[in-house]
């Protein structure tokens, strides 16, 4: 029962146009999110993560061309599932903003991107909630405001309610993030690095609390991260991005424990981990990420890849299946020949 | 190699005011900094951690000049003279100012939306005083090299970037000046780990060639241990030990230091560690606690812990903890 399927992305594609020039940043992208479980997207800084997870709930701007076969969210809230598509769905329209925030809510990268400097971080955090709920009264509002900060560990958050983003700390504002996207109870959360400000042991605070919540109430989470023990901890399933496209996907032992796609091994190689010697240079994948705008066809990763060969310069790689559920796109998995 | 002072930090506080109602009266102050005294050794890298808002990136502005301190002092060793940052000049504080540079801990903020990339890199060398153009652009375009950003990308505007090229765009932006301290504020916390590796070892080759000195706030305790010759934990306004890198990772002396470490998630699967967890709630920086700013919260708090407040002491080797079990 628990794998049914509540989101179901498949290819989406996404055009940026920038001063006239069009580049692809987000390439055939298929996904899916079970429901009750947590999937990862890890890969390269400026791969399009970001990109891929605002096609999703449409939050983009008019120079943004998005297709996809379809996306599917099937909201199992009130009774029998309601299937929706996404893809066909207005971007400001009535149905796609009643969707975002009850339904499925992101917290953005850049907190300082979502808050407004000039209202209190309490206004901002009850918006949503009066929003999606009429006749709720501001003052409940509020009440229900002040105990999310208290959850997310907020200390004397009856004061900091009242203060305005400047005033906090790196780590607090992402936690006000935080809680503008969960206080409607979505059910989906889809947050993008959400945790690169706060430290340990608050992260795990945190993250406890989402995990909790999925046990309880069945959420969803997309979590994308750079952090590879966050991915180790909360994953059942991960997808890896490089250049727009996803290279390597499955569930988590696969990846962790079998990595075929290069980038993919080169990427978990260069995890730090505490206790590194200090005099040593790190490791990292040689070379580097080329202008989306220069790539045409062949694999993205090609030019950095250890094992490239002539055929990896033409058209676009497929997809293989290398194991169920582990699916990667390297010719490497087609010739069976994997390390 | 480090070697003496470059900053010398005596006590220094920044407090900020807790105001209430329409005439703002003020009721209270947040503590953000609460007496930290310590010395930043010319070309170390000094290591900066601590729970989310006690205070590292108020520190980092202090050092900076880009937040006043309220009390106590820092000084800076300017041609063999230590001169007090309260009473410097405007020229030299100019002079200051091109000696520290800061990699600001959010990138969005950090860069005017309205103007292009270009501009946002090419300000500080105007300031500098390089008047021509041709050399600014040199400068530009090495240090986009540098971060491993395409040269074309210098005529976008900071929303058409993905996270973790603003944050390369604040490095390259911090660096291009040539200053000699360098605060680094999670200066790679949005980079994937293949490019933060590439990153943290330019950051080091740099240090090598130009003897630069960094203050390297970061919450990804195996980054910081790798690139700090010491570590300062602060909680709470202030710093709780200091010690050698390796020393304190190999012997965390101070609870909290203990509590920080054991909750760095492992990068491998079915082997969560054991987790010190922390009890109670954070105490807010408003209303401290009296003794050890730690006692709420730490699991083999003593009758004296409540009430007196133990002072940073070297316990040996340049080990310093603050901390009465260490008495
Ligand atoms: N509004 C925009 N206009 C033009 N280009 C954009 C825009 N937003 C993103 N891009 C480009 O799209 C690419 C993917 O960006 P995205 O933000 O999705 O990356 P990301 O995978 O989230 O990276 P990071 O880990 O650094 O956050 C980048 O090369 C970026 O420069
Ligand atoms: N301009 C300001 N006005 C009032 N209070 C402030 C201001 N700037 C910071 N503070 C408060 O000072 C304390 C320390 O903040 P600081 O930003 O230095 O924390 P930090 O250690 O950098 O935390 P993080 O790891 O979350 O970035 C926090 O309680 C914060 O709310
Ligand atoms: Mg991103
Ligand atoms: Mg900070």
């Amino acid at each position: 029962m628990s794998d049914e399927i509540i989101l179901d992305v498949k290819n989406l594609s996404t055009v940026i146009t920038t001063d006239r020039v069009p580049v692809r940043i987000v390439k055939d992208v298929s996904f899916q999110l079970r429901r009750g479980r947590t999937l990862a997207i890890v890969g390269e800084s400026g791969c399009g993560k970001s990109v891929t997870m605002q096609s999703v709930v449409k939050l983009v701007s008019r120079n943004y061309h998005i297709t996809a076969d379809h996306v599917l969210y099937r909201s199992f809230r009130s009774g029998a599932p309601k299937e929706y598509r996404l893809d066909k769905l207005a971007p400001y329209g009535r149905v796609m903003r009643s969707l975002r925030g009850p339904e499925i809510s992101m917290v953005f990268q850049d907190p300082m991107m979502s808050l407004n400097p000039v209202y209190k971080i309490g206004d901002q955090v009850i918006e949503g909630l009066l929003q999606h709920n009429p006749g709720m009264k501001k003052r409940e509002a509020w009440a229900r405001a002040l105990e999310m900060l208290k959850k997310l560990g907020i200390p004397a958050a009856e004061q900091r309610i009242n203060e305005y983003p400047h005033q906090m700390s790196g780590g607090m504002k992402q936690r006000i993030v935080i809680a503008i996207a969960m206080i409607c109870d979505p059910q989906i959360i889809i947050a993008d690095e959400p945790t690169t400000a706060l430290d340990v042991t608050i992260q795990s605070q945190i993250m406890e609390l989402m995990k909790q919540l999925q046990t309880e109430d069945r959420k969803s989470i997309i979590l994308i991260t750079h952090n590879m023990g966050l991915v180790a901890e909360m994953a059942d399933d991960v997808a890896v991005m490089y250049m727009g496209r996803v290279v390597e996907a499955g569930p988590i032992q696969a990846i962790f424990e079998n990595p075929l796609h290069p980038y993919t091994q080169g990427l978990l190689k260069s995890v730090p981990v505490l206790g590194m010697a200090r005099d040593k240079p790190l490791i990292a994948i040689p070379g580097s990420t080329p202008n989306p705008a220069d790539l045409t066809e062949g694999c993205e990763f090609a030019g950095r890849c250890p094992y490239c060969e002539a055929a990896c310069l033409r058209g676009v790689i497929p997809s293989f299946e290398a194991e169920p559920g582990h699916q990667v796109r390297c010719l490497r998995s087609a010739h069976g020949e994997v390390n | 190699m480090p070697g003496d002072a470059i900053l010398k930090l005596r006590d220094a506080k920044v407090w900020y005011p807790v105001t209430k109602g329409v005439f703002r009266r003020t009721i209270g102050h947040v503590k953000a900094v609460d007496g930290i005294s310590l010395d930043i050794r010319r070309c170390e890298t000094l290591g900066v951690v601590g729970e989310s808002g006690c205070g590292k990136t108020t520190l980092g502005k202090a050092i900076m000049l880009l937040e006043q301190i309220t009390g106590g002092s820092i000084a800076a060793d300017m041609d063999g003279q230590f001169r007090e940052l309260s009473s410097l000049t405007t020229p030299e504080k100019l002079r200051y100012r091109k000696m520290v540079q800061m990699i600001f801990q959010d990138p969005y903020a950090a860069l005017n939306p309205m103007k292009k990339i270009y501009t946002a890199l090419e300000e500080p060398l105007i300031v500098q005083g390089i008047r021509s153009r041709e050399e600014r652009e040199a400068i530009l375009a090495s240090a986009m090299e540098m971060v491993n950003i395409p040269l074309d990308y210098l005529f976008k505007y900071p929303h058409e970037f993905s996270g973790g090229q603003r944050q390369r765009i604040c490095i390259a932006r911090a660096l291009e000046t040539a200053p000699s301290v360098v605060v680094c504020d999670e200066a790679v916390s949005a980079l994937d780990v293949s490019i933060q590796a590439q990153i943290l070892n330019l950051l080091r080759q740099l240090q090598r060639e130009r003897h630069l000195t960094y203050v390297f706030i970061a919450h990804d305790l195996s980054v910081v241990q790798y690139m700090s010759d010491r570590i300062a934990v602060m909680y709470l306004g202030k710093v709780v030990e200091l010690a050698d890198s390796t020393a304190l990772y190999e012997n965390p002396r101070h609870p909290y230091t203990q509590s920080l470490l054991s909750a760095v998630p492992l990068p491998v699967l079915g082997r969560r560690k054991r987790r010190v967890v922390l009890q109670g709630d954070v105490p807010s920086p408003i209303d401290k606690p009296s003794g050890c700013p730690f006692h709420e919260r730490c699991g083999k708090c003593k009758e004296i812990c409540k009430t007196v407040e133990p002072a940073l002491v070297d316990r040996g080797g340049g080990h310093l903890v603050a901390c009465h079990l260490e008495d």
